[in-house]
């Protein structure tokens, strides 16, 4: 029976060019990059962009890996400053179209249908109107469970920077959401 | 002491993700019960916790990994194509230059040597002329300071 290797091993033979090695890595953590990107741009196609760029930096870097923290906090780090750097890019673009998911499917008035339409376009464009530090430590925490001391780590600042990140992210999305809780507010009245 | 609305803020954010400790927590729960305000924005934070939700998982598409094995293969192609490594030659271009350095050290004091060679003197006053260099003044004008000078040291003037 063949024994599963470790991301260190698995990296390793990726640094001394072994590409079945790599692609094991890959598949390993695939999922997970990809969606944490996609949280970030709510676009499928940059996702996707994104997180071959990122899996190729890993081909590229394996020897500079030095082992002082996880394979997976040092791919989350990568992770982190490529969706940054992609929010700097797309700085001058315009929005990409909300993304209806789910919710959508799963309503079952017209009434209801429209609300939730608008109530997620509202959530996308407030996540999009956070800064994106702010908007990456409310991801980070928030759907990838990850701890204060993972996101000092993964963002390279301290714990009590991120503790202000999440805080203003907070505080800004509910200033941006105003709005959005009183209409849902009105609608419940209403239906 | 009491909690301000600020703190409580920021301290409500810390409970949300369960970094509270016991007591700044009760400390908390005082200052909400005896703040509207605060209940309201504590109310608020928790309605936004359940409104964003996690957007759909999405998979990787099937040709996920051979895009990526595409960008390797285009970057060692271009590798291959720049692979000219000036680290290579260095042994042979060190070897080289050290051989021009000596090949113009030689002619050149081999040249300079030659023009240096001053024709030697016979006569003690001869030797005594070319070290004081006496004919050194001797194109200058009559009323120079070098030409009177001159004149002192051949001994023309007293």
């Amino acid at each position: 029976m063949a024994l599963e290797k470790s991301d260190l091993e698995l990296l390793a033979l990726t640094a001394a060019g072994d590409q079945a090695a790599f692609a094991q890595l890959v598949r390993s953590h695939q999922s997970r990059v990809l969606n944490l990107i996609y949280r970030f741009t709510r676009d499928r196609q940059d996702a996707e962009d994104l997180a071959q760029e990122i899996f190729f930096k890993v081909w590229k870097n394996a020897r500079s890996f030095r082992g002082r923290s996880a394979f997976s906090t040092w791919l989350y780090r990568l992770a982190v400053n490529t969706c940054l750097n992609y929010r700097q890019k797309k700085k001058n673009e315009p929005e990409p179209l909300p993304l209806l998911g789910d919710l959508e499917a799963q309503t079952t008035t017209a009434g209801e249908a429209i609300v939730n339409r608008e109530r997620k376009s509202l959530l996308d464009k407030a996540l999009n109107a956070l800064p994106a530090r702010q908007k990456m430590a409310l991801i980070l925490a928030n759907f990838e469970g990850k701890s204060y001391e993972e996101i000092a780590v993964i963002m390279e600042v301290s714990i009590s920077a991120v503790e202000t990140l999440l805080f203003r992210a907070r505080q800004n999305l509910a200033a941006i959401l105003k709005p959005l809780k009183k209409k849902v507010n009105c609608e419940r009245k209403f239906f | 002491m009491k909690m301000r609305c600020k703190k409580a803020k920021k301290n409500i954010s810390l409970t949300m993700d369960s970094r509270l400790k016991p007591v700044v927590q009760e400390k908390l729960q005082a200052h909400l019960r005896s703040c509207p305000a605060c209940q309201n924005w504590n109310r608020q934070q928790l309605w936004l916790r359940e409104q964003i939700k996690a957007p759909e998982m999405i998979q990787p598409s099937p040709d996920f990994f051979a895009h990526i094995q595409n960008k390797i293969n285009k970057n060692a192609a271009r590798k291959r194509l720049f692979s000219f490594n000036p680290t290579m030659l260095r042994p042979i271009l060190l070897r080289a230059a050290m051989l021009l350095i000596l090949i113009f050290a030689a002619w050149g004091g081999f040249s300079l040597g030659d023009r240096l060679d001053a024709p030697a003197a016979e006569t003690a006053a001869a030797v005594f002329s070319q070290t004081m260099n006496l004919n050194a003044y001797a194109d200058m004008p009559a009323e120079s300071f070098g030409a009177v000078y001159n004149r002192l040291l051949q001994g023309e003037l007293q």
